[in-house]
């Protein structure tokens, strides 16, 4: 007599879901009954988040829903789902089943709003949005955003990445000079400023990383989130105190998911 | 009515009989529930518990219960650790305890044990996991590499997890094997012929360890230099340690 023939399906089922989706896949090769418990939707509904569900009906991939609960946690984790109006996207994390925001440009302020002498509006088939923002010319470069931290994944580290990419040409302003990251929670006291450059140049140290899906990203700062009543999270990408033009930076998004994962 | 003395009596699967308080005994939702619904007097029978299983779990009721009414000075620390030690049993216990928590409906009691089932779980390869409960694997060859293939999209799940069959890999996947590396890879071969082939590729790459695996799975492995496998009929499995993402 062994395990799966005395526990009921119901108690393995708490088992498995009390242990990763990475342990879950693997206990599937344990036995053809593991096998069974592992493929069970009530195993993968504990791993999704609470409202997924509303979450994946608000979107524009509300059809998510009539998947098993297996095939909804990993379409979540590879393609990201377009949430309120397609200016923001949602996924999972892979290992943990956390929640993932991309804020889009269109989600943010960017400042001078509204004109197109600054930036312009542009369709790239590598972003997920349908719109990205493009610099054209500016002097003070002023983008911000916030998320209330009570959509966020629960007691977990987050940190957040200003998601972009330079133009090949005409693009100046941003070697040997750096741009302000800002990240703010105000409920805790949580302040994070980082001097960096958009375009570092060889022998200068690299915080910008490739992202694997065509764009660029560099840490602007991370926080705890406790239970989510922390009010909400404020970051900005700011230069204003010079006065030399800055041409070419496209702005995919700032994106707010759990430290230490790779996109 | 209501009185926090009140008892509430239980007969076990073996006749023995409890007389617990009732704020003890109704941390059972199943208890609680023929109570609230039957004669209050008469004795709750929990037929699919033993009198040793039950003693054990009204030690843990009384222990929650006494910790948050604030009858028992004890930290939230200390009642952690307390649980810890008290899943502290062999594997058949702890079985039997689950299903006394499941129905008897504790649901603290059932999370503890069933959380702890699932810590002799997470980050095990099968094989481990199945010499821990003693599982028999009822996969074929073919079978477990389906399975594997049906997860390995998801999490990258080559690592010495399942076999694969090299009579299947081209010569260029075989190659493109070793200079790729990731997750240790368990290879069968179906004959003699084939084994030899792929591991006299493999074994110009000077990186390779070959392990073979004896019959006995609990016998450690042992590591062998090329040249000197004899290679028997019908499937041997062999260890390579080197890292290979198919």
């Amino acid at each position: 007599m062994e395990i799966t023939s005395i526990l009921p399906e119901e108690c393995l089922c708490l088992i498995i879901s009390l242990t990763s989706p990475e342990d879950a896949c693997r206990s599937a090769m344990i036995s053809h009954a593991f096998r069974s418990v592992a493929n069970r939707y009530e195993v993968w509904e504990k791993f999704l988040p609470s409202d997924y569900r509303s979450i994946i009906s608000g979107s524009s991939s509300s059809s998510l829903l009539s998947l098993g609960k297996k095939d909804v946690y990993f379409h979540l984790c590879f393609h990201p789902i377009l949430i309120q109006n397609g200016t923001k996207s949602f996924q999972l994390e892979k290992k943990s089943g956390k929640k993932c925001y991309m804020m889009g440009a269109r989600a943010l302020s960017i400042i001078p709003e509204g004109t197109p002498a600054h930036w312009i509006w542009t369709s790239l088939q590598e972003s997920r949005f349908p719109e990205t923002a493009e610099l054209k010319q500016v002097w003070w470069l002023n983008m911000r955003g916030e998320i209330e931290t009570k959509i966020l994944s629960s007691d977990t580290n987050y940190a957040v990445y200003f998601v972009f990419k330079l133009r090949k040409e005409h693009t100046t302003g941003f070697t040997q000079r750096t741009v302000g990251l800002h990240v703010h929670v105000d409920k805790i006291g949580l302040r994070e400023v980082r001097m960096v450059s958009l375009d570092p140049l060889r022998d200068e140290p690299r915080y910008i990383r490739e992202r694997g899906d065509g764009w660029m990203e560099i840490e602007m700062g991370a926080f705890f989130n406790n239970c989510g009543d922390d009010g909400s999270v404020e970051f900005s990408v700011w230069e204003a105190h010079t006065n030399y033009v800055k041409r070419g930076l496209i702005i995919e998004g700032i994106e707010l998911r759990p430290k230490d994962s790779a996109s | 009515m209501g009185s926090t003395s009140t008892k509430i009596k239980l007969r076990t699967s073996d006749q023995k009989v409890f007389e617990v308080e009732k704020a003890v005994a109704v941390q059972s939702q199943t208890i609680k529930y023929i109570y609230e619904n039957g004669c209050p007097d008469s004795v709750i029978h929990v037929h699919s518990v033993s009198g040793d299983i039950l003693s054990k779990i009204l030690d843990y009721c009384k222990k929650h219960v006494n910790s948050a009414a604030g009858k028992e000075d004890i930290s939230p620390e200390e009642l952690y650790e307390w649980d810890a030690n008290f899943v502290k049993v062999d594997q058949n216990t702890l079985f039997d305890l689950i299903l006394a928590a499941n129905c008897l409906k504790i649901e603290s009691l059932l999370d503890l044990t069933c959380q702890t089932v699932a810590n002799m779980i997470k980050g095990k390869r099968p094989e481990e996991i199945r010499t821990t409960f003693n599982i028999k694997n009822d996969y074929t060859i073919e079978a477990e590499e389906a399975v594997r293939r049906e997860n390995k999209w998801a999490f990258d799940m080559l690592g010495g997890v399942g076999t694969m069959v090299i009579e299947e890999l081209a010569d260029d996947t075989m190659s493109k094997c070793v200079t790729n590396a990731k997750s240790r890879v368990c290879v069968i071969a179906a004959n003699q012929i084939v084994m030899m082939r792929s591991i006299s590729k493999l074994a110009n790459k000077k990186s390779i360890d070959v392990y073979k695996q004896p019959q006995n799975p609990t016998t450690p492995r042992i590591k062998e230099s090329v040249k000197q496998i004899n290679v028997g009929t019908g499937f041997i499995e062999l260890f390579f340690h080197f890292k290979c993402k198919m």
